[in-house]
């Protein structure tokens, strides 16, 4: 018995040397794998493809973004609610009110890529103003009303080579807020640095980052005894709603989008935030009996489809396609534009749009035509959809070409499949 | 001179059967090492092995009608007055030669495993398993192909494991101190699993999604063999066995496939032994292949094969205080069952090894290293060399 299990283990170790395949085909009969194309046209693959608005919710945006040009005026506000107040001249002290505050400061940190423009001769500004009110909290009107120059906090340049900013805010307005309602609601908006037009656009990294904007001030002159406070965002309106209370720590204050009104185009990216749903047709006869290895959604530019883009860097707008994990039956784009696969579910690469990359966009789709595959047609949408990567946190925008009849066929999508039906091999 | 055996622990009978029964069903399902099927040897559904034992491999398979220990005579059980348990391991290192350049593959089998019992004087039974075709192979080629607008280079393979094997259950009956007989009931089963692939290594461009396709085909048949071993006189024994089969199908999960027939088997063998220490053998052997031809497609013909084989198995020098070395030369050439580019192949083979018995002759290890020469008239330039390298353990407890 112990030589025979030697004699397996023996046998399992051996190593084996793979051919090239020389004496094939010859001697390989049936041994051929082809690999099929075929080109599908939008009104035939495509069932619906509509741009989708709604998306992100508020307050969920990955990053913050501010920014400002001739058509496009994004400003961000945070909300410190509920700011540390009580404090002790020293140990032995009991806590009291505070009633002075010291060097008050914002905290930012950017996505230093994103900043826009990038030469320092013409730097940006970020200003901050005091936009807490009572009643309407997210009324876009209420809240742009009250960047004024009385509430006005302070203000910091922005240049490329820094990645985050400190910017000391009106102390006498923030003792207010700290000995009063305790409430310290900041909004910023991007601004030339010499004044004037000014076009630019940064992110800020959001109260769900590793590095959220961060409030703080003292309580005293005595560093010694009394550490200063730091708050993170945090929101305490509105109280019906935890769900919204949480997302209202940041936010965008969209006062002028860089959207153009919906029309018959499939947009995506942009502020407020679009993106595009795409229900596919794909044959029974490929995708049912058939392994699709590649398949390629091509959407073609309309012509001055891309909006917001600097030249200098380039600005690139990365597309992500995403799988959908609902059912056919969630039939309303809107609804069913929220049920995302993860990529690690269905992974999908990205795809880029830039100013000079040409004319059309290719949306590699293969891995979502395999999760399809292995399920039946009822039980999960055939359908992808594809949005900005940044989405809510980039003012670019590409507009693409439905798939509608009056839209030439050069221009409508397509899909490229690239299939291997069954092989078959199997008995010689 | 006197040899002092030591005194010898008792083994269940049931229990070596039991052991026969694990090792042979896990030692058979082990899928070997990949070899090409560009190749002469393992077209349509496999190739022979033969079902010989290390020994009898060694003399070109001239002695397996008498061999109990080989998967071919049942009437050659009636001689083993002792139980015994063998096990061999036979890997096979190929050299295929064509036009375009030379591969090397290497490929793991265990070719026979066996279990004897002697019940009584006059009877014995016996359990083996021992391949029938082995269907062990894999081919890869590497090529530009087009997928959308890109061109890329792809990896093609195939690959097969498995094969049909033979699980017999014999016993063999000393009719008359001359006369053995024999009578074999035979099982044919077996799986193959079969893929095919296409990879996409290189993913910078465009990332393909894989292909792989597999199907598992199993085998099942069934069949009953006989035989006889006279000894003619002092010098010369004489043995002749056949097989006939039964239906073999093959099934793809629940779904019956295709169905053929077991292929029948006739082979006899003489043994001389008339030079002192020296035992010559000489065999023939048919095998109807062409009966499993609705097995495969229209296109798969298999063909009849004949065998011829001679050998010499020669006492050598003595081992130690145990028996002596045996010394084993033979040779053997035989057709495939089937064709390569629609030609027949034949194997050419010359042998040699050796076997020696220790722990007081209760167990005994064989060698046998086969050189072997395949080849056919179409395709054209095409041969193959193989070194079938084989080694056989067998434990009489």
């Amino acid at each position: 018995m112990a030589a025979a299990a030697g004699l397996y283990a023996l046998a399992s170790a051996c190593s084996e040397s793979l051919p090239e395949g020389h004496a094939c085909p010859v001697l390989c009969p049936n041994q051929n794998i082809p690999v099929h194309d075929t080109v599908l046209d939008g009104l035939t693959a495509i069932v619906v493809d509509t741009t989708v608005v709604g998306y992100p919710l508020l307050g969920t945006e990955p990053e913050l973004l501010v920014a400002t040009s001739d058509s496009v005026d994004v400003r961000a506000a945070i909300r410190f609610d509920s700011v540390p107040f009580l404090f002790r001249p020293s140990p032995s002290d009991t806590l009291r009110p505070t009633a002075r505050v010291f060097r008050p400061y914002l905290r930012l940190v950017f996505d230093s890529t994103t900043i826009r423009p990038r030469g320092n001769a013409a730097a940006g500004q970020i200003s901050v103003y005091d936009i807490d009110t009572a009643g309407t909290d997210t009324s876009v009107a209420v809240l742009s009303s009250l960047f004024r120059p009385d509430r006005f906090l302070g203000a910091a340049t922005i240049v490329p080579t820094i990645d985050s900013v400190r910017i000391g805010l009106d102390t006498a307005r923030i003792r207010a807020h700290v000995a009063g309602d305790h409430l310290i609601r900041l909004g910023l908006r991007l601004s030339g640095a010499v004044g004037g037009a000014f076009t630019g656009r940064v992110a800020i990294l959001n109260a769900g980052s590793g590095t959220p904007p961060v409030f703080s001030y003292a309580a005293d002159t005595d560093t010694v005894h009394v550490a200063p406070f730091t708050s993170v965002p945090r929101s305490t309106s509105p109280r019906s709603d935890s769900t919204l209370l949480n997302r209202l720590r940041a936010y965008p204050i969209i006062v002028q989008g860089s959207s153009p009104p919906l029309g018959e185009r499939l947009d995506i990216g942009g502020m407020p935030a679009r993106r595009v749903y795409v229900r596919f047709a794909i044959p029974s006869r490929i995708i049912d009996s058939a392994t699709v290895i590649r398949a390629t959604l091509t959407l073609t530019l309309v012509p001055g489809g891309l909006r917001g883009f600097f030249s200098a860097p380039p600005d690139t707008l990365k597309l992500l396609p995403q799988a959908l994990v609902s059912a056919p039956t969630v039939e309303d784009p809107t609804r069913a534009a929220g049920f995302l696969a993860p990529a690690a579910v269905v992974p999908i690469d990205t795809s880029r749009a830039v100013a000079a990359l040409g004319d059309s966009v290719n949306i590699e789709f293969a891995t979502a035509v395999r999760h399809w595959s292995r399920r039946a047609i009822d039980t999960v949408a055939r359908a992808i959809v594809i949005q900005a990567f940044d989405e809510g946190a980039t003012p670019l925008q590409t507009s693409f070409f439905p798939a509608l009849p009056s839209v030439p066929a050069a221009q409508r999508p397509h899909v490229h499949l690239s299939y291997i039906p069954r092989v078959g091999f199997g008995l010689p | 001179m006197t040899t002092r055996r030591r005194p010898q622990r008792a083994v269940h009978p049931r229990t070596a059967a039991a052991a026969v029964l694990v090792l042979g069903a896990g030692l058979l399902a082990v899928p070997g090492s990949a070899a090409a099927q560009g190749n002469l040897s393992t077209q349509g559904f496999g190739y022979p092995p033969g079902q010989l034992s290390t020994a009898s491999l060694a003399v070109g398979g001239a002695l397996a009608e008498l061999d109990p220990l080989s998967a071919i005579n049942p009437a050659a059980l009636a001689g083993e007055r002792r139980a015994a348990i063998h096990l061999q391991y036979a890997p096979e290192l190929r050299t295929v030669s064509t036009p375009q350049g030379t591969e090397h593959t290497t490929t793991t089998r265990f070719p026979v495993i066996s279990a004897s019992l002697p019940l009584g004087a006059r009877l014995a039974l016996g359990l083996s398993f021992s391949t029938l075709l082995d269907r062990t192979w894999e081919s890869a080629q590497t090529g530009p192909v087009a997928v959308g607008d890109t061109v890329l280079p792809s990896t093609e393979t195939f690959k097969s494991t498995g094969g049909i094997e033979d699980i017999q259950v014999d016993a063999g009956w000393s009719a008359t101190s001359w006369l053995h007989a024999g009578l074999g009931l035979h099982l044919f089963t077996g799986q193959n699993q079969i893929t095919a692939a296409r990879a996409f290594p290189d993913t910078t461009v465009i990332k393909p999604v894989p292909f792989s396709e597999t199907a598992t085909y199993n085998y099942f048949g069934t069949g009953i063999s006989g035989g006889v071993t006279i000894r003619a006189s002092p010098l010369f024994m004489l043995a002749g066995s056949a097989r006939l089969g039964g239906q073999l199908r093959v099934r793809r999960g629940d779904t019956l496939q295709s169905k053929g027939t077991v292929p029948p088997r006739v082979g006899a063998a003489v043994q001389f032994s008339g030079v002192p220490g020296v035992s010559l053998a000489a065999r023939v052997d048919w095998e109807g292949w062409s009966h499993m031809s609705g097995l495969g497609s229209p296109a798969l013909q298999p063909r009849d094969a004949w065998g011829y084989g001679i050998g010499a198995d020669i006492v050598g020098p003595r081992v130690g205080t145990d028996r002596n070395l045996a010394l084993r030369v033979g040779g053997q050439t035989r057709t495939l069952p089937f064709l390569a580019d629609g030609a027949v192949v034949r194997e050419n083979d010359i042998s040699g090894g050796f076997g020696f018995p220790f722990s007081f002759d209760r167990a005994s290890l064989d060698f046998t290293a086969v050189r072997a020469f395949r080849s056919a008239s179409q395709p054209p330039g095409v041969s193959e060399g193989a070194w079938i390298l084989s080694v056989g353990f067998t434990v009489r407890p």
